[in-house]
């Protein structure tokens, strides 16, 4: 039946399937955008050739400095602070239930509005620039965080609770050592879908309201007619959202190995 | 008889849930004498585990009171006491080592570094766990699990070492294994022990006395002396025929309550 020779082919041929299998879509796409794009039908989609010159013009040299690292910069700090906020205020909540129970509805609320809505709000108190971007950033992430890290809390084992009380851990402790690492695979859920929230705020944030930014540059190509700008913008934004969201994937997996944690518990969960 | 470790006078317990009360315990009483072993058995839902936690401080009772020292438990764990969880899977932290689960409560007594790792070796050497330190707890088995729980508890040097069913989770080897662990270990750190367990032989093999619940509501149906000869072995003393009729004595007392019960 089957010689070695031919079970040999047949495993290079799945293992060239497993890699070379999710490429055959993208690359079809783009051949089929490229035939669109050449056959000259609409200028609103250049060749792919000029996109990227357009992106090597927009992103890198001056404009790296000028639109790419404010953007980057707002988006960090925004999200950094929305995590820190939302994980001590979520710890506050879980630990808490009364209070829990009576700021829930204001929870809610923050969670369901999208923070996008906020914006004209924010603008007339910070006005336009990097307050105004990284505030509306941290809301965005700030109460998804808040709700799963009080759940995670809130769930905490109550054997572990009852260890706490019988060794008499100090507050401290018990908050570092037992109930934040007990709460992680919903902390890490929140910051991954704050993540999300927080690249699409920070996008929008430079479309309404500033004049520099990766959103900013994009939006105002488009109303120049520079399409090849435009889409230089949409592609930079869709590898920052793809590149950020495998960084995450990385960290999330390198802290629960530390904390001794199957990082396969913590996919999935949101 | 007059300088008891643990005194527990006339404990009632209701827990109140929306189906209706659950009475627990109806005036539950006894004592344990400094260096005893004191087994709490009875039927399931005997509230054998609700007088420990009373004992322990985690549970108030809705009346009656437990005293440690001398000192009545109100609202708050005892510095006297150590506690081993049932479930050996839910009471280590499995994001820190042996070592780290050790010296936790150490370092929360304000131990340094250096005392609380000394303290955690020897507590580690004397459960068979040396060399053990910088594994974490999903690397072990469940018996090495819970041998590392019962480390936890010695290093603190409580005076009163409270278990909760501390072997109903390992196999029947590592059993006998884990209470040969423990006897030795009242001697050497010269603690007071009251532990809860559904195991009659169990409790005959390693306790002083046996106190025996009633079904819920319950009450002490009756305190079982065990004078075998110490130390205790599992082949000779449960070969002994005092064990088997303490035993059979003890088991009546637990089943025959059942029966009392239900018809």
């Amino acid at each position: 039946m089957s010689t070695p020779d031919a079970v040999s082919v047949r495993i290079v041929d799945s293992r060239a399937v497993r890699w070379l299998g999710p490429l055959v879509l993208p690359a079809l796409a783009l051949a089929s955008y490229q035939q669109l794009a050449t056959s000259g039908a609409t200028p609103y989609f250049p060749s792919l050739s000029d996109i990227a010159a357009a992106a090597l013009q927009l992103w890198f040299g001056e404009g790296f400095v000028r639109d790419v690292l404010p953007s980057l910069t707002n988006l960090a700090i925004g999200y950094a602070a929305g995590v820190i906020l939302g994980v001590s205020l979520g710890l506050l909540l879980g630990r808490l239930p009364a209070i829990g129970t009576a700021v829930q509805p204001v929870i809610a609320f923050g969670l369901t509005m999208p923070a996008v809505a906020l914006l004209p709000v924010f603008l007339i108190v910070f006005g336009i620039g990097a307050h105004m971007q990284q505030a509306v950033i941290t809301m965005s992430v700030f109460f998804v965080q808040v709700v799963n890290t009080a759940d995670g809390v809130r769930r905490t084992d109550p054997v572990l609770l009852d260890l706490a009380r019988v060794y008499r851990l100090p507050r401290w402790r018990r908050i570092l050592q037992l109930v934040l690492p007990a709460a992680s695979n919903q902390v890490f859920a929140g910051a991954r879908v704050g993540l999300s929230a927080a690249l699409m705020v920070m996008v929008v944030g430079e479309m309404v309201g500033a004049s520099n930014g990766i959103g900013a540059v994009t939006l105002l190509a488009q109303q120049d007619f520079a399409y090849a700008r435009m889409w230089a913008g949409i592609v930079l934004l869709a590898v920052l959202g793809v590149v950020l969201n495998a960084g995450f994937v990385a960290v999330e997996r390198r802290l629960a190995a530390h904390l001794g944690l199957n990082p396969a518990d913590t996919e999935g969960v949101s | 008889m007059n300088d008891p470790i643990v005194g527990v006078t006339n404990l009632h317990k209701t827990y109140l849930s929306e189906k209706g009360d659950n009475v627990a315990l109806t005036g539950v009483s006894f004592d344990v004498e400094r260096g005893e072993v004191v087994a709490i058995v009875g039927p399931s839902g005997a509230g054998k585990t609700t007088v420990l936690r009373i004992v322990a401080g985690l549970l108030d009772p809705t009346t009656g009171h437990a005293e440690v020292n001398g000192s009545p438990v109100m609202g708050a764990p005892p510095k006297e006491v150590g506690f081993v969880f049932q479930d050996y899977s839910r009471s280590l932290l499995p994001w820190l080592s042996v070592m780290s689960n050790v010296t936790l409560p150490l370092r929360s007594k304000g131990l340094s570094k250096s005392e609380a790792v000394t303290k955690a070796r020897e507590a580690l050497e004397a459960v068979g766990l040396s060399g053990r330190e910088r594994a974490h707890p999903r690397e072990l088995s469940g018996g090495m699990q819970q041998r590392v729980a019962i480390a936890r508890a010695v290093a603190y040097e409580p005076e009163l070492l409270l278990m909760d069913e501390p072997f109903a989770s390992v196999d029947a080897q590592t059993r006998m294994d884990l209470e040969d662990l423990v006897l030795p270990l009242r001697d050497r750190f010269g603690v007071s022990i009251l532990f809860v367990t559904h195991d009659v032989d169990e409790a005959v093999y390693l306790s002083d006395r046996i106190v025996v619940l009633s079904p819920p509501p319950s009450v002490v149906r009756r305190i079982v002396d065990v004078p075998l000869p110490k130390p205790r072995d599992q082949h000779y003393t449960k070969a002994d025929p005092r064990f088997a009729d303490l035993r059979g004595e003890v088991l009546d007392l637990v089943r025959a309550t059942d029966v009392a019960h239900q018809s």
